[in-house]
């Protein structure tokens, strides 16, 4: 061990730089609030250690983004951790800086000879909303989707360069693949190269100067190992169990696929840039470049000289008022623009991506039923309850997990010729057409649950009337998911405009609500399934 | 014959060159979305047959909204996109017809035509929009955009370039 020790320092001179490393003096009072900033370095530690992980599986196109990160999500040993652990670790980073400038600010730490220094951390800021911006995009859903279509637009309004900066920033004039391989690149290779060198920069000049407390003269002072080191191990502690419990509490969102026919869609950013968001509610017309450029680029300009704008020679807070007050009504000016944007919020749930809150096709639910009025569950079994042991013969394998893939002829001919026939013209309305109508609606299903969807825990009416839907065949003349006839208006976004009396009483007799209608009567079916297919209506998207 | 001082400015002049030219290099590509490229002409959108829109011509509905499918050069791939367009009346187009691009011109977010109000509503920053695409409210800066409506053996077409962002 020591001869190891020894040759690592005639070679390397590891131990002359462990001592320098370990002995630097720094201050004993507010030791825990200098710690501040290695709980931003332990912060971007675990962002590098989750985003290498997620590279490995992460695919930048418009076609598999989306796909990849629900994988990710759903299918991936430990893949909901990492990601969670990463999408809360950038909010944390952003609250992290921000209170480690707070404390740089309030001790005017960044007084001569720390002026550099202080740049640096701003160019850092800089670079940590830059991967929050680029990063936002990546899983390709809805809410990525539409908050770059209007982060990319918002530099369009700055005169004469606002076009070419959004162009480039978008890789062409709408958001797409190549904003996709854009933010990628950016996000995973230039932003952590600018940043690997900013933090070595950062450190550096930290230990050329030292730590400055917020007083005068010199202060009383420990070495960094073991003091600082111990409340540094502590805080890194504290900041990862931290990601793990919101990880494991509230885990990454991902909203439906990105759809850019869709609307209806109100775009949000991420939290940190509501400030922006909502200045950009206030300066409209000709003005909005004041809330988009001028504003925040004076901002920052200002951040940037505060070593410049404050010069007198102490460091004390109290000789220091004029500044600190002005810093103060800044931060809650940022804060209350915050709060303004979080309370902007629309009142509609955006619905989620990964199954549960999500509404299934009709023709799933079709199937579904179809599943249940044919009696599959009696040797299949269903979604809850395991497939029974047949008589002299081995239970089934569930169908989920069923490895065989039938041809389309083969797997009709097997329910048709396995499943009682519907009665034709059955109380449930089956009709007396073709008996098995409904044999594709139940193919889709199965291989719905081939797919992990899962179909249990949907709500009755959701079940009930999007069966009714797919059975009765509105997507004839209406459109459902983009899928369907035109002779009507498409079902969609209906939330808002319409109710569910005033759909039951269209469905009944339509003329009478919409005068000219060609849409028939559907007042045979039972006021009850009406009222399913008007709540299945109203909770699409 | 160059002395030393001469030859080692030319060296660090040529090698700061070099590396200068491999940055440029890969500045033109980044910076290539600058140039616009022209939308390919001819490849017309169906969408939909002409009695599909009676309600728009007839006045009953002022706009009816489709959602194409269409090809598009993305990037370095192709590939098919969903998009959402209105069908209005339009005294100017020979078909009595024009498709609405239902993109926000202020920042991108997707108008939706509001029967009652008779306009376009931008559910972003309160855009309104005329049946006809003009301003009525709002921080848009520009009309939606819109191109007329070919009517040919019944079905309705439109050129998507009008539309190419």
């Amino acid at each position: 061990m020591k001869k190891l020790v020894a040759f690592l320092e005639s070679r390397a001179g590891a131990s002359t730089f462990w001592r320098a490393f370990a002995d630097e003096p720094v201050p004993r009072r507010h030791a825990w609030l200098f710690a501040l900033g290695s709980a931003v370095l332990f912060a971007l530690v675990v962002q590098v250690i989750t985003g290498l992980a997620l590279a490995l599986a992460y695919a930048p196109t418009p076609d598999h983004a989306w796909e990849s990160v629900k994988a990710i999500q759903t299918k991936l040993p430990a893949g909901a951790v990492v990601r969670g652990l990463h999408h809360w670790g950038s909010s944390a980073i952003v609250v992290l800086a921000a209170l480690h400038l707070a404390r740089t600010f309030l001790f005017g730490s960044y007084r001569k000879p720390r002026e550099l220094n202080w740049l640096v951390g701003v160019a850092l800021l800089l670079l940590i909303l830059a991967f929050g911006f680029t990063g936002y995009l990546l899983p390709w859903d809805q809410k990525a989707y539409w908050a770059t279509v209007v982060g990319t637009k918002v530099p369009s309004a700055i005169p004469v360069v606002g076009t070419a900066a959004s162009r480039v920033m978008a890789g062409g004039g709408a958001v797409g693949a190549a904003t996709l391989t854009r933010f990628y690149a950016v996000h995973v290779i230039l932003l952590p190269i600018l940043t690997l060198g900013l933090v070595a920069l950062h450190l550096l000049l930290l230990r050329k100067h030292g730590h400055a407390g917020p007083t005068d003269g010199p202060d009383p002072r420990e070495p960094f190992f073991p003091y600082q080191a111990a409340r540094d191990a502590v805080v890194g502690l504290a900041v990862v169990l931290l990601l793990f419990a919101l990880a494991a509490g509230s885990p990454a969102p991902l909203e439906r696929v990105a759809d850019p026919s869709d609307t209806s869609y109100v775009p949000r950013p991420e939290w940190y840039f509501l400030p922006l968001f909502q200045l950009l509610k206030f300066f409209k017309g000709p003005l909005e470049p004041v809330g988009t450029a001028v504003l925040p680029g004076v901002s920052m300009l200002l951040l940037a000289l505060v070593p410049w704008l404050d010069r007198g020679a102490s460091r004390r807070p109290r000789d220091r008022k004029r500044v600190l007050v002005a810093g103060g009504l800044v931060g809650a000016g940022i804060l209350a623009l915050l709060v303004f944007g979080a309370l902007d919020a629309p009142k509609v749930k955006p619905k989620s991506g990964l199954g549960s809150g999500d509404v299934p096709d009709p023709r799933l639910l079709g199937g579904l039923a179809a599943y249940e009025r044919r009696g599959c569950a009696s040797c299949h079994g269903s979604e809850t309850s395991p497939p029974p042991a047949l008589p002299g013969a081995a239970a089934l394998p569930p169908l989920a997990s069923r490895p065989i893939a039938w041809s389309a002829e083969a797997a009709v001919a097997h329910v048709s010729e396995k499943s009682p026939k519907p009665a034709a013209g059955g109380a449930d309305g089956a009709g007396g057409e073709d008996p098995d109508k409904d044999i594709p609606s139940l193919l889709g299903y199965v291989a719905a649950l081939k797919d992990g969807g899962s179909f249990a825990k949907l709500p009755e009416p959701i079940r009930v009337g999007g069966a009714a839907i797919d059975r009765e065949d509105c997507r004839q003349c209406h459109q459902i998911y983009g899928d369907g006839g035109r002779r009507g208006p498409a079902l969609q976004h209906l939330l808002g405009k319409r109710d569910e009396p005033w759909l039951v009483e269209h469905f009944k007799d339509p003329k009478k609500l919409v005068p000219g209608s060609k849409m028939p009567k559907y007042a045979y079916l039972s006021d009850a399934e009406l009222a399913a297919m008007a709540e299945y209506l109203l909770a699409l998207p | 014959m160059p002395t030393r001082r001469t030859f080692t400015l030319t060296a660090l002049a040529a090698g700061a060159a070099a590396f200068a030219s491999v940055a440029g290099a890969a500045l033109t590509f980044a910076l290539s979305p600058l140039v616009k490229r022209r939308a390919e002409a001819g490849a017309s959108l169906d969408l939909g047959a002409a009695n599909d829109f009676d309600s728009v011509v007839s006045g009953a509905a002022g706009a009816v909204e489709v959602v194409v499918e269409r090809k598009i050069e993305d990037g370095t791939m192709t590939r098919r996109v969903r998009e959402r367009l209105a069908v209005v009346k339009d005294p100017s187009s020979p078909s009595g017809l024009a498709a609405v691009s239902t993109t926000c011109t202020h920042l991108g977010c997707g108008v939706a035509w509001n029967a009652e109000k008779k306009a376009f509503l931008c559910p972003c920053h309160g855009g309104v929009y005329g049946a006809d695409g003009r301003v009525l409210a709002g921080p848009p800066p520009r009309p939606l955009a819109k191109a007329p409506l070919a009517i040919a053996g019944g079905r309705v077409t439109v050129d998507p370039a009008a539309f190419e962002a």
